[in-house]
């Protein structure tokens, strides 16, 4: 049997980072949530074996990630979304600031937003993306150069200090 | 200096707005279900490979949902875990077969597509009824945890917007207590019109027929409204939707938007045919 305090404690530490990944991954909030679940709920299916690893939530954070993918290839859920529920939620949200943030990340490939979402909002060094994401440091920090011009351009942001970065 | 794109992150980080999580016993209980639907299909593709398999029905299945919260092992597995005939002849009564879901042939004219199930339940629960009024909580319903297996089917229309199917299974007795917990649900969110956190504008449940088919049946108006941030409005989204039960086997279906009562009965007297 595995171990649910373990489980449950890891759930509600790493439960708002994860959320907040996917957020900024997907744009969706709702689908967020539900990503995070499933995620979760893989893990606890073999937690056994993740609950020994040395950082169990870069492994939701990864199943995470390939879920939303998966989604988003099959994605058809704002206009079920909008035909089940109505309009958009006139319920507090996000601030100005975080949904254009949000609304520039969705227009970048999904690599690049990937590598700025796991560097910028939840603080990785780049060895690190680069190993969650499986490829070479270099085309982390390419990956990283390219996205973060790419935001600048849309939010109208200045980036003079871009060759100190990265 | 500080990096500009950091500065975004930062704001966003303090402006995300609070989440309500579900509970961790849930998680581990979607957990547990994924085991278990895996666990059928890998016996189901084992039959196939040797033989017995091959009058599985060929229903086209766009889902697997969750499915029995606990699986024991049949009796008549052998100690290799290799099921025997038996397993064919007496299915285990706690599944949703694909055999019991709506199929194209019964939606109507026109040209019916499978499509895969995502979107159909909101928020923590995977049950359609969950959190639609103010102060859900899962354990006010009994039947919740009683759902033994649960299907879901969902099929595009070239004139219209898809149809949704949901087929439960509950423990001996409980499919009529599952109906009950609906019926106190749609009381509760037809008082004040409601939003699911996360979801669309609020919207409020009224039952407008019942015993219309199978043991059981009720036709559910869900109605859009809007708020302007003192006052709901109520607007012209209007979705109708069937729950029929058939002993404990309880079947929701989510026709096209703006379908008549006529059409969402029709399909519910077929949803219910194939229940039974």
């Amino acid at each position: 049997m595995p171990d649910t305090e373990s489980f449950d404690a890891f759930y509600r530490a790493s439960r708002q980072r994860l959320h907040g990944c996917l957020y900024a991954l997907t744009g969706n909030a709702v689908e967020a949530q539900d990503v995070a679940q499933e995620a979760y709920a893989r893990a606890w299916q073999r937690w056994g074996t993740v609950g020994e690893y040395g950082d169990p939530e870069a492994w939701v954070r990864t199943v995470a990630r390939r879920i939303a993918v998966s989604r988003w290839r099959r994605a058809r859920g704002a206009v079920l979304a909008h035909r089940r529920a109505g309009p958009s939620p006139p319920v507090p949200g996000p601030g100005p600031e975080t949904v254009a943030l949000v609304a520039a990340l969705a227009q970048l490939p999904v690599s690049q937003r990937v590598a700025i979402v796991l560097h910028h909002l939840l603080g990785l060094p780049l060895t690190e993306v680069a190993v969650e994401t499986g490829v070479p440091v270099g085309t982390v920090k390419a990956r990283l150069s390219r996205g973060r011009r790419a935001l600048a351009q849309l939010l109208a942001v200045d980036l003079a200090e871009e060759k100190s970065h990265v | 200096m500080s990096d500009p794109i950091d500065v975004l992150f930062d704001q966003m980080r303090a402006q995300l707005p609070p989440v309500r999580f579900a509970p961790p016993e849930l998680i581990r209980r979607r957990g547990r279900q994924r085991s278990h639907r895996q666990a059928l299909t890998v016996g189901l593709a084992m039959l196939s490979v040797v033989g017995v398999g091959g009058g599985l029905p060929s229903l086209v299945e766009v889902d697997r949902t969750p499915g029995p919260a606990e699986v024991t092992a049949s009796p008549s597995a052998d100690e290799s875990g290799t099921p025997g005939p038996t397993v064919l002849l007496t299915p285990a009564p706690t599944d949703v077969p694909s055999t019991i879901m709506l199929r194209p042939t019964d939606l109507g004219a026109g040209t019916w597509t499978p499509l895969p199930p995502e979107g159909v339940f909101k928020g923590e629960e995977r049950w359609y009824w969950a959190d639609w009024h103010a102060g859900y909580r899962s354990e006010d319903y009994p039947s919740r945890s009683h759902q033994l297996d649960q299907r879901v089917v969902r099929y595009e229309g070239t004139q219209q917007s898809p149809v949704e199917e949901i087929v439960e299974r509950y423990d001996t007795g409980w499919g009529s207590r599952n109906l009950a917990d609906i019926r106190a649900v749609v009381a509760k969110s037809g008082a004040t019109p409601y939003a699911r956190p996360g979801a669309g504008g609020p919207l409020r449940h009224k039952i407008v027929e019942r015993g219309f088919a199978g043991d059981e049946s009720l036709l559910i108006e869900q109605k859009g409204w809007s708020f302007n941030g003192s006052t709901t409005i109520p607007q012209d989204l209007i979705q109708l939707i069937a729950v029929v039960r058939v002993g404990d086997l309880v079947a929701t279906v989510i026709p096209p938007l703006g379908a008549r009562p006529e059409v969402v009965n029709t399909l519910a007297v077929a949803a219910a045919e194939r229940l039974k």
